[in-house]
């Protein structure tokens, strides 16, 4: 038996089979519903995640025993207001997870000027009181509105978040595909098929420039899924169902072009639109 | 700048064909995953099922690709990741190899349709794993090297499996007398 007799074996098997594809619709159909159904179970484990580690870190607060070195112990002073540079840690500051110290944050702000002390390239801008900064990290910066609880997480109030180089998300994963620069995320977005955008449009924010896209879940994906509470955009940032959560359900997403090459995002859930975009607008990027 | 921005609006009128896009690949390449897969398998419901499942997972990548072509990898190497999931459950892998040796035991008398028989039968009893390496070589002409990168072994190995997957047709009695 040679490979000859072993290729006609093979064939002749083969050809038992009548192979006629079925109608690629509902297939189609079906791997939308489930890269749907993918990432809500993406985003209900991060949501778990959080909830634990915040949790944890909590108890661990609470049961740990405290020493109060003499002279300390009294109420903090609010972060002063402060031109171009500020230093300070908030208690409340989310671990950066990129170095020590673990957790850098300018938390509550007063009105006034601040620069990110970990985010690259270090961002400038100005804020009236109430604002906080619960996260700084080199590659993600997240302002709170006012109206912040202590006790909320990280993104379940709303604000201003700032990455660096946006990965889109896809099932729960990084796609390797789509670009960093500003056209090349603003194009994925556009044709994400959960995604209704209004836009893109040339904007100019902190001395870069970009698109501005407003996104929101599609009319037809909430149909073609019900239920579906959210989708994935990019790293942790998410669409919510917008009949659970309003004020998550709408974004204002600006891409920035960086010099060097890669990009800024800058997410602004629509909600607060009218608050946040003059801090936007303030917005100066450190360009070395 | 309003180049840029034409051509951002302009990549949004691909959505419209990207379905139509991943139907025709479908069409196109369904009918040759459907074939793979029943060698792998040898079960015709199972291939079906099996190239189904590929293309539902693969929906939701297709439009990130930059070569539409890549279907057809992607297809075969989920094609044979899924059919060796099949197989491990064992017990099915079992009762379906007792019911085709039963099946196998009617055949024809006749001399050509008893060999095919047999060395059918053969090929499903093989190990998957020598099937696989035996059916990607033979039948999708792929190099040792893809085989190898699918099977996740060396290229030392797929060779070893696929000679112990010869070595096991030709000992088929029909074979040899």
């Amino acid at each position: 038996m040679n490979d000859t007799d072993v290729r006609e074996l093979l064939a002749r098997i083969a050809d038992e089979v009548r192979a006629t594809p079925v109608d690629p619709g509902p297939l189609l159909r079906r791997g939308y519903r489930r890269m749907a159904k993918t990432a809500v179970a993406g985003a209900l484990g991060i949501a778990c995640a959080v909830v634990v580690a915040v949790g944890g870190v909590g108890l661990i607060r609470s049961s740990a025993p405290t020493t109060i070195p003499a002279g300390e112990g009294q109420p903090t002073e609010p972060p002063e207001t402060v031109t171009g540079e500020t230093t300070g840690t908030w208690p409340g500051c989310l671990d950066s997870q990129d170095g020590p110290p673990p957790r850098v944050c300018l938390g509550p702000l007063e009105e006034g000027t601040y620069t990110s002390q970990r985010f690259e390239p270090a961002l400038t801008f100005t804020v009236p009181a109430g604002w906080n900064n619960p996260w700084d990290t080199r590659g993600g910066f997240r302002l709170w509105t006012p109206g912040w609880d202590p006790g909320t997480t990280l993104f379940d109030h709303p604000g201003v978040s700032v990455r660096r180089d946006p990965r889109p998300n896809e099932e729960g994963c990084f796609d390797a595909t789509v670009g960093t620069s500003a056209i090349e995320v603003a194009t994925w977005v556009a044709n994400h098929p959960a995604i209704a955008t209004k836009g893109p449009s040339p904007v100019e924010v902190g001395g870069l420039r970009g698109y501005q896209l407003d996104v929101s879940l599609a009319d037809t994906w909430r149909e073609s899924c019900p239920g579906a509470p959210a989708i994935w955009l990019f790293d942790d940032l998410y669409l919510r169902d917008p009949n659970r959560y309003p004020e998550f359900a709408t974004m204002r997403l600006i891409l920035l072009d960086l010099p060097d090459g890669g990009s800024v995002l800058i997410a602004i859930d629509e909600d607060r639109l009218d608050v946040a975009m003059p801090v936007v607008d303030s917005f100066v990027f450190d360009l070395g | 700048m309003e180049e840029d921005r034409a051509g951002v609006v302009a990549t949004v009128d691909r959505e419209a064909g990207l379905r139509s896009r991943l139907a025709d690949a479908y069409v196109r390449s369904a009918p040759g995953g459907i074939r793979l897969a029943y060698l792998l398998t040898g079960d015709r419901a199972v291939a079906e099922d099996l190239v189904q499942e590929a293309f539902i997972r693969f929906v939701g990548r297709f439009q990130f690709l930059r070569d539409p072509d890549a279907f057809e990898p992607y297809l075969r190497r989920t094609i044979v990741n899924l059919s060796k999931n099949h197989f491990r459950r064992r017990a099915v892998e079992r009762a379906y190899l007792e019911r085709e040796g039963r099946r196998i035991e009617h055949v024809s008398t006749d001399p050509d349709v008893a060999t095919y028989d047999s060395l059918r039968s053969a090929l499903l009893r093989l190990p998957p794993r020598q099937r696989t390496a035996l059916v990607l070589r033979y039948f999708e002409d792929l190099p040792d090297a893809m085989i190898a990168e699918l099977l996740r072994c060396r290229p030392a190995t797929v060779r070893s499996l696929v000679v112990r997957g010869l070595k096991a047709l030709r000992a088929t009695p029909e074979v040899i007398s």
